[in-house]
């Protein structure tokens, strides 16, 4: 089994949400990972533990966050929401009250796991943190302290996979601040994958071949989104030492391309950096 | 001559890489030839030569989406059972090594009987199937056309979690459109399920 860690350094994109609450966790729920599965071995820690925090007291009109901390046992990991050869990803499911609005999840950069038969997918180990905004509508009084339900599910999985799932409350205290869960949600948002300046990923295309190049790199990855075109050998491909990748694509239902997914960058200080690339397919031609 | 022979282990590496890769719908489905949990032989090219289309499940009867298609619904043996009779063979396939979850002769003889399975369960505990076809999750999905070509591969349906059977069934899809000579229009999905338990 390889495993490539996935160092990833700070990133501005997702600062523009810091919001400055100043308080508090709303819910420690805490959650068995086996999902009253008869999967995991008696006896053994559990795979998964849930909490929800949020940064600060809803209020009126503006976004607050909640933050989505999974916290893994040893050897388990967690899917990406990108593309993987097994398992699926965490989700969240929301009752939100009357006028409330939620925005989508957003997912750090995992890291490569290979297994025997060439199988490969995006995992998280020991902890995944997922950040999500939620709007109250106007009026919203935070003195309510009204808290609503959220039914979030996963796959565990290390030498075999438990789903999970747990119902908890997420509840908005009217004060009370809480660094921890502040500094919680900053350390994730430093985490989340940006977007590269205009111009970069310097690309193109060679027949079904696409070629990346980003200027200052040690060496690049590219983990490719559900929505992306099919690449012959994303593990041999998939990343490469140096500032260029070269990623051969083939039609999937007739179609070559587009590439979308994650760029991942190790910087020569050797930090990673993620990106958000969505790129069109040689349809389209070369820029 | 020593150019030569460089070149010819050079093809052969090519083709292993290759033969490693997988498959692709298009491509030539690999033959073999695998025993079933009750000492039956199994083998691709004899169900072709019968004018049979065969489909292929990747199995492991520990898998939460393996449970969920056998035994909380009923999804593949009612989807075999309906194209039995049109010449279609289901074979589930577990390519799990020996001592993995869900690997050996004694657990699948005992997944067959629980599940109440209506097609055989084959062994390939080195995975030189599995590995050949490029099979990754279970369930992982192959249609291999009387011609022998992979006509489609990916998922059984379009719900990817454990609880709910999908909408539409892929596979009956395709298997319509086979059989009544029309092209595959959705050759290939995004298959969903554990990995495959090869051996290290």
């Amino acid at each position: 089994m390889k495993l490539r860690p996935g160092r990833i350094g700070p990133s501005l994109t997702g600062m523009k949400y810091l919001i400055p609450f100043t308080l508090l966790a709303a819910v420690a729920a805490l959650i068995g990972g086996c999902g009253g599965s008869a999967e995991q071995p008696a006896g053994e820690a559990r795979a998964v533990t849930l909490d929800a925090l949020t940064a600060g007291p809803a209020q009126a009109g503006g976004p607050v966050t909640v933050a989505w901390r999974f916290t893994l046992a040893d050897d388990w990991h967690l899917y990406w929401t990108g593309r993987n050869d097994s398992g699926y990803p965490p989700s969240v499911a929301l009752e939100l009250p009357a006028g409330w609005s939620a925005g989508e999840l957003h997912w750090p950069p995992p890291e490569r796991l290979i297994m025997p038969g060439d199988i490969l997918d995006h995992v998280y180990h020991h902890e995944l943190v997922l950040l999500q905004e939620l709007a109250p509508p106007d009026g919203w009084d935070p003195g309510d302290g009204a808290g609503f339900p959220a039914t979030v599910r996963w796959l565990a999985c290390r030498e075999m996979c438990v789903p999970g799932d747990t119902t908890l409350t997420v509840a908005f205290p009217a004060a009370g601040p809480d660094p921890e869960s502040a500094k919680v949600i900053a350390a994730a948002r430093k985490s989340l994958p940006g977007t590269l300046p205009d111009g970069l990923p310097v690309w193109s295309w060679t027949g079904d071949t696409l070629h990346l190049h980003l200027p200052e790199s040690k060496r690049l990855a590219f983990y490719p989104d559900r929505d992306s075109g099919a690449l012959v050998d994303a593990i041999a491909e998939g990343e490469a030492e140096g500032d260029r990748l070269q990623l051969r694509f083939r039609p999937l239902n007739g179609v070559v391309g587009p590439a979308k997914g994650l760029l991942v960058q190790t910087a020569a200080d050797g930090t990673d950096r993620a990106y958000h690339v969505s790129l069109p397919g040689p349809a389209s031609g070369s820029p | 001559m020593r150019h030569r022979n460089a070149s010819i282990i050079l093809l052969v590496l090519l083709l292993a890489g290759t033969a490693l890769a997988g498959v692709v719908p298009g491509d030539k489905a690999p033959d073999f030839t695998l025993t079933d949990t009750a000492g039956e032989t199994h083998t691709l090219s004899a169900y072709l030569a019968e004018g049979k289309t065969v489909v292929l499940e990747w199995f492991n009867p520990d898998c939460p989406f393996i449970k969920k298609h056998h035994q909380d619904h009923r999804t593949m043996d009612e989807t075999a059972a309906a194209y039995k009779d049109q010449g279609v063979v289901w074979l589930a396939i577990n390519s799990g090594a020996e001592g993995k979850q869900g690997a050996g002769l004694e657990r699948n003889k005992k997944a067959f009987k629980d599940f109440k399975m209506s097609f055989p369960v084959l062994l390939d505990p080195d995975g030189t199937v599995g590995r050949a076809y490029g099979a990754k999750k279970t369930p992982h999905m192959f249609i291999v056309t009387r011609e022998g070509a992979v006509a489609y591969m990916g998922a059984i349906d379009d719900d990817a979690g454990v609880q709910a059977p999908g909408k539409t069934n892929h596979v009956v899809a395709a298997l319509d459109e086979i059989l009544g000579g029309k092209p595959v229009t959705v050759s290939e999905t995004e298959s969903y399920g554990c990995s495959v338990k090869y051996a290290d």
